[in-house]
């Protein structure tokens, strides 16, 4: 499987990075592919390509602010591959949300 | 990988870091480390930072699980960005509303303005070291504050 996603928190130093953390983590142990964009304090790194986002089986979006080139994503939000969560309910509990996108 | 050394300017430091301390509330949590970090010249003004961190708070509470609560707070007032650690005797709740129980306390300070990559490269760095098991294991039993210190300083950026 191919997982994209995007974090963000409102204040960009800590969640935003953890939240990345937690996805990569999690998403390595089940052996999935993964491509996590950071929009935080530093800027947005890892920045992830249309090609990318396009051959993703699901995007997670875990932001709690409004984000940078969100129409990237709109195909995958039409064909119902977009998972937008709280980056702190991703810090929790990573491998309930990999749960919910395998069933997507 | 090259370590963050930046001596009197560094992101941690020995004086922010508390352990065992016998404290029951995230408010009184707050003002403690908050107050130490203006004695040590990383917050010019107590209340606009205190004030900063509780307006982040109100938005949502910032224990993350794990025991772990990463309260912070982007504001003028804080002159060099810091990361203080403090460890309670007890664990206790963060806030009423929210079951989440905390020991580990990590309060950061970042300046409005530019604090510099290198700074919140350690800071993200550190953040993600905390869902590490072992890294957090260490910090709980940890007696020695010297150790803490060379633990939280030696992240890799």
């Amino acid at each position: 499987m191919k997982v994209v996603a995007v974090t963000a928190c409102p204040t960009g130093v800590a969640h935003t990075y953890m939240a990345q953390e937690a996805i990569e983590k999690e998403c390595r142990k089940r052996g999935y592919e993964v491509k996590v964009e950071t929009q935080g304090s530093m800027g947005i790194e890892n920045e992830l390509e249309q090609e990318e986002v396009d051959a993703a089986d699901v995007v997670i979006l875990a932001v709690a602010i409004s984000i940078e080139g969100e129409d990237r994503f709109e195909e995958k939000m039409d064909a119902g591959k977009v998972i937008q969560i709280d980056p702190g309910e991703v810090i929790k509990h990573p491998a309930d949300l990999l749960d919910k996108a395998e069933k997507l | 990988m090259e370590q963050m050394q930046e001596k009197g300017n560094s992101v941690i430091s020995r004086e922010l870091i508390f352990i065992d301390e016998e404290f029951s509330t995230k408010n009184e949590v707050i003002a403690f480390i908050v107050k130490q970090a203006e004695a040590t010249g990383y917050v010019s003004e107590f209340k606009d930072f205190y004030d900063s961190v509780q307006r982040r708070e109100a938005e949502v509470p910032t224990a993350i699980g794990y025991q772990i609560a990463i309260p912070h707070g982007k504001t003028g007032s804080v002159k060099n960005p810091f990361i203080a650690f403090l460890r309670t005797k007890d664990e206790f709740q963060w806030t009423a509303d929210n079951e989440e129980m905390v020991r580990l306390v990590f309060l950061i300070g970042v300046p409005q303005e530019s604090p510099g990559k290198l700074h919140l490269k350690f800071i993200s760095q550190l953040s993600k070291k905390l869902l590490d098991d072992e890294f957090r294991e260490k910090l709980l039993n940890q007696t020695d504050k010297g150790k803490i210190f060379e633990q939280l300083n030696s992240i890799e950026i």
